[in-house]
């Protein structure tokens, strides 16, 4: 039996998944009638310390990002509301990225009887999710609260910062500018409080994609939201961002050197960009997507039931 | 009581920087030029110029040209360094070289006074007693990624506390990433035997070290100063041992942070560069 709501009252909610990706995609104060808490889970994790945590917080509803993750039947006996996040790359019909075909059987491997809704970070891999499970709707993962900052004066030289796994796709287009300029390269495991003060730390943030396949990565939103000017590859989807006002599209390993030479020479010719990146990231504001998110959930399954009940 | 020796550092602080003393040391006066291969020598030479060192340390023997070995007045010598690069940096289109190697004039062993073939030192400043940095400890790598080095790493990421920065880390900020972490993993590029060029770092900044054998060990000794694994599962387990009881490594740690004593900056460059 699901806890109930109390009329008005606070709603409980368990976001689950590996901290040092998606913690920063979650709600991690209250907000808007919600009261969050984070749980560390990730493939071939302890399963049965979650549900114990679960119990513990006895959630109204739980978020788990990368839901082909959670074991089969796991959550079949929670009585809460439970919401899978997509947040994977999948291809989009044709011929796909090794890369991309992996990620589609790690998906496979899903139980779909574990959630009540399944959301994609990308509308343009839900048809090709939709073979596996039902997507009720598609958006990009939020940002939380505490990586919004103020848009800061440009260090001289700037601060340059790159998030991400190493893969052959990323340091070739970041070799010529990792040779001519300062850039810290973050491969993995940084995340929570230190996250957020590396951020703070610099001005300027690159995006690559994992391997050569259009996608949207949500640290384009994290850096945005951190007053970073935000050097990325082509975005699609671009979730309302608008390539030139918002961030600054590269599309070659010599136009990011470039790109880093003018601002390093010129730290401020891009601040307005800077500004306007930095106003867009509100709509990824973690504190404003989940109340509503969770709101049109509970009203969904309210509405129209869900297989899990 | 003699003058401090004057030198001039030649190098990339994100790779060499932490062998650089950036306070002062008994018998040594330190300057740092950031200087990476295939620049123009203009800032070299008037960082050499304005601080008039008695003799100028060169990070990596292909670092500067054969030209600016000449240009300058005093001494020149270069320390055998492999450059931290990711694999195929050397056959990228948009940089100065090729598969015949630089763009043309770099320096090789013979322009230098003398080549040093020995583990970088450490800066003195650097030196951190071993010490708990968390309740779960943390392992930290750092350098270039390469398909070798993430297949050792994968299974560690995904079930252990790993920090992996692939570039750029220096000065405060790098003293501050060896304060967050207990552990250091050491892993080569290649196949082949050698010696990290951070293997020393590491052992000054107090971390538990651990590391493919080295060849040659220059004085280290696998199990009592620092551990050896030789597969990705080795890793993994390794690092749960130390998660599950981390006090019983305090020994190592210590041991290795002894050991590091052999690679202070201020023991080792007056000691090697002192006229003779």
């Amino acid at each position: 039996m699901r806890p109930r709501r109390p009329h008005g009252g606070p709603l409980r909610v368990a976001f689950a998944g590996q901290t040092t990706f998606f913690e920063a995609c979650s709600l991690q104060a209250p907000a808007g009638g919600l009261i969050p808490r984070f749980f560390e889970f990730r493939a071939g994790g302890d399963a049965d310390a979650l549900l114990a945590g679960l119990r513990e917080f006895v959630p109204h509803v739980v978020v788990v990002y990368r839901p082909e993750v959670v074991p089969e039947g796991l959550f079949g006996e929670l009585a809460a509301v439970t919401l899978g996040f997509l947040s994977e790359p999948l291809p989009r019909g044709g011929p796909a990225h090794v890369d991309l075909q992996r990620r589609l059987r790690e998906l496979e491997e899903a139980d779909v009887a574990n959630f009540d809704r399944f959301v994609s970070f990308d509308p343009l891999i839900a048809a090709t999710a939709e073979a596996v499970l039902p997507i009720w709707r598609s958006l990009p993962l939020p940002v939380a609260d505490r990586f919004f900052a103020p848009v800061a004066p440009m260090g001289h030289p700037p601060r340059v910062l790159f998030v991400g796994r190493s893969t052959p796709h990323r340091e070739f287009l970041l070799a010529p500018a990792k040779l001519e300029h300062d850039l810290l390269h973050v491969a993995f495991g940084v995340s929570g409080t230190e996250l957020v003060e590396l951020l703070h730390r610099h001005d300027v943030a690159i995006n690559l994609h994992n391997e050569d396949y259009p996608s949207f990565e949500n640290r384009v939103s994290m850096h945005l939201a951190a007053g970073h000017l935000v050097l990325s590859e082509a975005l699609d989807p671009l979730h309302g961002l608008e390539p030139g006002i918002d961030f600054l599209q590269i599309e070659s390993a010599s136009e990011l050197r470039r790109a880093l030479s003018v601002v390093t020479r010129f730290p401020r010719v891009h601040h307005r960009v800077r500004v306007r990146g930095r106003l867009k990231a509100e709509g990824f504001r973690a504190s404003r997507v989940y109340p509503r998110l969770i709101a049109d959930l509970l009203a969904d399954i309210d509405a129209f039931g869900s297989s899990r009940t | 009581m003699s003058e401090p020796l004057r030198v001039t550092f030649v190098g990339r602080a994100g790779e060499v920087g932490h062998a650089v003393p950036a306070v002062a040391v008994d018998g040594l006066r330190a300057s740092f030029v950031e200087h990476r291969a295939g620049a123009a020598p203009a800032r070299l030479l008037a960082h050499v110029a304005e601080h008039a060192p008695d003799v100028v340390v060169v990070f990596g023997v292909g670092t500067i040209q054969r030209q600016t070995v000449r240009d300058i007045d005093v001494p020149v010598l270069a320390w055998d360094v492999a450059p931290d690069r990711p694999p195929g940096f050397e056959r990228h289109p948009d940089l100065p070289f090729s598969s015949r190697g630089h763009a043309g004039g770099q320096a090789t062993r013979g322009d230098y006074a003398r080549v040093v073939d020995r583990p970088l030192p450490v800066a003195d400043e650097l030196f951190s007693a071993p010490r708990r940095a968390g309740a779960v400890p943390r392992a930290l790598v750092l350098g270039h990624s390469s398909e070798r080095l993430e297949r050792l790493l994968v299974d560690s990421k995904h079930r252990h506390e790993l920090l992996h920065v692939a570039s750029g880390l220096k000065g405060e900020a790098l003293a501050a990433t060896l304060a967050s972490v207990d552990v250091a993993i050491d892993v080569r590029d290649d196949d082949g035997p050698g010696f990290g060029t951070r293997v020393s770092l590491y052992l000054a900044a107090g971390l538990l070290l651990i590391s493919e054998p080295l060849h040659p060990r220059h004085g280290l000794r696998p199990g009592v100063d620092h551990l050896e694994i030789r597969s990705s599962a080795a890793l993994v387990e390794l690092l749960g041992r130390v998660r599950a009881d981390p006090d019983a490594f305090t020994a190592i740690r210590e041991a290795g942070h002894r050991a590091a004593e052999a690679f202070r900056a201020s023991r080792v460059y007056p000691q090697l560069l002192a006229p003779r």
